[in-house]
């Protein structure tokens, strides 16, 4: 497939401008937008920029979205590239121990192999595996602090605006057409999809297809699994993409001064009386990260304000015209209990667990030339171990690059106090989804059929987090079915 | 090629059912062809309908109930598929339909099929809908068949009553396992991408001694005929049989009441006797009945498996063998490095048959199994076997 480009970045006198496309895609039930470019492959052109006085990003969003679908979008786009954000900084943060960690594994497997040689053939194929691993890592670990600092731009100045170039929404209208034309299965449908994509040339199109179509295939079994995700780590192919720029471009930030504007949200679900307040990101659930990575427990936001200068702005979407001071009192007073003080202690928690996780090989080692060194002493010679020098030489660097693992966890940890501070302002607006909740909801007589329905809409607009509430609603109040007063024993006619 | 059902449901028309008016709605467009007839009454107020089909009078009866657990949501989709094929059959189905009759109840749980939540009696049969299985004092439904009248809820009741007027001479339970909350979009969860061999069914099986031929054939059958029409790993190899002790083999029947070995984590429960509708069925009326359990796939792939099983059971009831099918090969096209198989084959299928023909993905059993694409349409049938040389082989099935 020839690879067409699907972004463009152009520099004119210190001002840049991003364009990118991206297609707006339905899945049985749901629909995604997809970048038309590999991330990596954007990001590539956008490295070598730095010292910029302006920026603007825009991107296209091509398949027939309506105004609710370009805000989605961008709120989603906006969130993806902050995760990307915060994967450069944990990969920046804990990439280095683990390097170190893998260096110190290979030098003890070719000491062993030296030593004893026959062990070579079982050694190879994981010596293989560190050395190609360590590479992308390092490949990726040049150019994370750059990438950290791209993605977060892109994600402060993102607008997402209808497409507009006649060719690629022919060739994306043609495939989101096809699935409104068709039914089948969804093995079905994903294969003509992705074969449709292929004949357009889109091929993150085709790719995303195809992704749909084999999680709807049975699945493979463990050894095949095995060995895709081996293929997967070997050809990693973010690390084969990615070009790193010289030293002297990717130390130099992308924006010469940059002010970081984020919001959070919140909604505000109603119910029959009254209305409950809750954090957005609670509910974005499904996504994927790398494996090798640590869970991304934390916000994304957390991370940016421990380091930067960030305004937040606060953004509740409701249900219908609401007073802002009483619901900004009434979060204030719970919002740091519920949400940032648990999140707070997770990211304190997350810092020790993943410093001492690092630690556990050297630790094993130690014990392991304690042993060699007692059953040396046992055969009549008082000698110190090799194993134990190594074991206490890693334990010593993990230490010290754990101090730092830690120390970038407590910074995220007060970069949540930083947040609940800047909890002034908050703005309301009135949604369309929500409101249709509320008609369900508000007032009803039959309470469980009311929140049965508000479960099904909910899933009907893809919030399975919110539909999960209403359904442990319509579940709880059940018992208005009830007759009155409890049957303690049957008694047949 | 006997085929009484077509077992490849349509994923945008599963989806219009998601409520259960909507599941009523298409059980009673049936009444023009089928007797449909409400013999109960949720707790909360929603009809339970059974459907009545084939010769009235007949003595071979198949009982064919599902929604026992109202979250799991293929089961009735599976019976509803079912009943609009009984209503318009083919004529292998109707030639069948002469003499054996259906009994379908496609919801036994109308109000947990609505909340997506599974009915559980206390003690006494106050009952309730749960989000998940049984807990504390509390049994699901499908646990409390073989309790004494006085203790069940009032549907129930019905239900039993209902069912044993009718003098069935075989029965399948439809269930399916579930971990996650059914909702329109099928999604693994990422951490089970890596999780082995999830498309998994069990048959558990209860027969009488006196029907024994009958029973181990039917349940033979249901998983022959899955295996026919969907991929379903192979049987375990020595390998397999190693692994068997850490993964759950696939499928796997479940004889009760023969002292065999059961296995896997969803059959802990029923080394404790536990008593389910099929058991009260068999215990009660002496035939042989059978539970039959789909797990973790796509909304479309369950309710094909269960259309499938039932098939199978169908067949072997009725004596009927499928016939062997013979495949000739029409042409072989090469696929270049980089192309996908599935692919490759799906755009070859679709300018052989048209853009409107179906296409499922399967592996036949074998030393070296290779990835299969069975696309067909009204006319014909062709499968896409992958070679080793980067090519494609295209064969056209015929009975």
């Amino acid at each position: 497939m020839k690879h067409e480009k699907f972004h463009k970045v152009e520099k004119q006198n210190n001002e840049a401008h991003i364009m990118m496309d991206t297609a707006h895609l339905p899945v049985i039930g749901q629909k995604e937008y997809v970048l038309l470019s590999h991330y990596v492959d954007l990001l590539n052109d956008i490295t070598p920029l730095g010292g910029l006085d302006s920026l603007t990003v825009t991107a296209a969003l091509y398949g027939k979205p309506t105004e609710e679908d370009l805000r989605e979008v961008e709120q989603q786009m906006k969130k993806d590239w902050d995760t990307l954000a915060l994967h450069q900084d944990e990969l920046m943060h804990v990439g280095i121990l683990s390097s170190v960690l893998d260096f110190a594994w290979l030098a003890g497997c070719v000491a062993l192999a030296v030593f004893k040689p026959l062990l070579l053939p079982l050694l190879l194929p994981y010596m293989v595996f560190n050395v190609i691993h360590t590479y992308a890592r390092a490949k990726k670990l040049a150019v994370a602090w750059k990438l950290k600092d791209c993605a977060r731009e892109i994600s402060n100045r993102v607008k997402v605006v209808p497409g507009t170039d006649p060719g690629i929404a022919a060739r994306v209208n043609r495939i989101v057409e096809r699935f409104e034309s068709i039914d089948g299965s969804t093995q079905d449908i994903y294969l003509k999809l992705a074969a449709t994509a292929e004949e357009q040339g889109l091929e993150w199109v085709e790719r995303f297809y195809y992704a749909q179509f084999e999680d709807s295939k049975p699945r493979r079994g463990f050894f095949r699994n095995v060995v895709h995700f081996l293929g997967a780590m070997f050809t990693d192919e973010d690390a084969k993409r990615m070009r790193i720029p010289a030293r002297s471009v990717r130390k130099v930030p992308l924006l010469k001064r940059s002010r970081q504007q984020r919001s959070i949200e919140f909604v505000v679900l109603p119910t029959r009386n009254s209305f409950e307040i809750y954090l957005t990101d609670e509910f974005s659930d499904g996504e994927t990260y790398p494996l090798s990575f640590i869970p991304p427990a934390l916000h994304p936001i957390a991370h940016m304000v421990a380091e930067t200068d960030v305004e937040i702005s606060n953004v509740i979407r409701v249900p219908e015209n609401l007073d802002v001071e009483k619901i900004r009192l009434k979060l204030s007073q719970s919002l740091y209990i519920t949400t940032y003080s648990r999140r707070k202690f997770q990211a304190m928690k997350l810092g020790q667990l993943v410093s001492f996780e690092k630690r556990q090989i050297p630790i094993a080692l130690i014990v392991i030339g304690i042993l060699d060194s007692i059953f040396g002493l046992f055969k009549g010679s008082l000698f110190i171990s090799p194993i134990l020098l190594f074991g206490v030489v890693t334990f010593a660097a993990s230490l010290l690059l754990g101090r730092s693992v830690k120390r970038h966890f407590s910074a995220i940890a007060q970069g949540f106090d930083k947040i609940f501070e800047d909890f002034a302002h908050p703005s309301l607006v009135e949604d369309k989804k929500l409101a249709e909740l509320n008609e369900l909801v508000k007032g009803a007589g039959n309470l469980v059929d009311a929140y049965s329905e508000a479960f099904h809409r909910a899933i009907h607009f893809g919030w399975d987090g919110i539909a999960d509430i209403y359904q442990s609603k319509a579940v709880f109040h059940q018992r208005e079915f009830k007759e009155p007063g409890e049957c303690i024993m049957r008694l047949e006619r | 090629m006997i085929e009484l059902f077509e077992k490849y449901p349509l994923i945008k028309d599963l989806n219009t059912f998601k409520r259960y008016s909507d599941l009523e709605a298409g059980m009673l467009a049936l009444r023009d062809r089928l007797h449909v007839e409400e013999v109960a009454r949720s707790k909360m107020n929603r009809p339970i309908y059974a459907v009545n089909a084939g010769a009235a009078e007949s003595a071979h009866k198949i009982l064919l109930t599902a929604a026992n657990h109202g979250r799991e949501d293929a089961p009735p989709l599976a019976l509803l598929s079912i009943a609009r094929q009984l209503a318009q059959p083919n004529r292998d189905l109707e030639r069948l339909m002469k003499s054996v009759s259906f009994i379908l109840l496609p919801c036994l749980d109308p109000d947990g099929y609505d909340l997506r939540g599974v009915k559980c009696v206390d003690p006494i049969g106050n009952t309730e809908i749960r989000e998940e299985y049984s807990e504390s004092s509390w049994e699901d439904v499908n646990a409390v068949w073989c309790r004494a009248d006085e203790f069940l809820p009032p549907e129930t009741r019905a239900l039993k009553k209902y069912l044993l007027e009718l003098h069935v001479s075989l029965a399948l339970d439809l269930h399916e396992t579930l971990f996650y909350r059914p909702s329109l979009r099928f999604q693994l969860p990422p951490q089970w991408r890596f999780y082995p061999n999830s498309f998994e069914v069990t048959v558990i099986e209860f027969i009488p001694e006196s029907q024994r031929d009958l029973g181990e054939s039917v349940g033979a059958s249901i998983v022959e005929n899955l295996k026919r029409s969907y991929y379903v790993p192979r049987k375990v190899s020595n390998l397999g049989r190693f692994l068997r002790k850490i993964f759950v083999p696939l499928p796997q029947t479940i004889t009760k009441g023969e002292g065999r070995e059961i296995s896997g984590p969803l059959l802990t429960e029923f080394r404790k006797g536990r008593m389910v509708l099929s058991d009260w069925l068999t215990l009660s009326t002496g035939i042989p009945s059978f539970t039959f359990e789909s797990f973790l796939s796509p909304l479309d792939y369950r309710v094909g498996a269960h259309i499938a099983g039932v098939e199978g059971a169908v067949l072997a009831f009725a004596g009927l063998m499928p016939q062997a099918v013979s495949a000739r090969q029409v042409k072989r096209i090469p696929f270049p490095k980089k192309k996908k198989f599935h692919i490759e084959s799906a755009k070859e299928a679709m300018q052989l048959l048209g853009e409107e023909c179906r296409m499922v993905v399967h592996r036949k059993d074998g030393r070296l199994t290779r990835e299969r694409l069975i696309a067909w349409n009204s006319a014909r049938r062709l499968e896409f076997r992958k070679r080793w040389l980067r090519s494609i082989s295209v064969w056209e099935l015929y009975s």
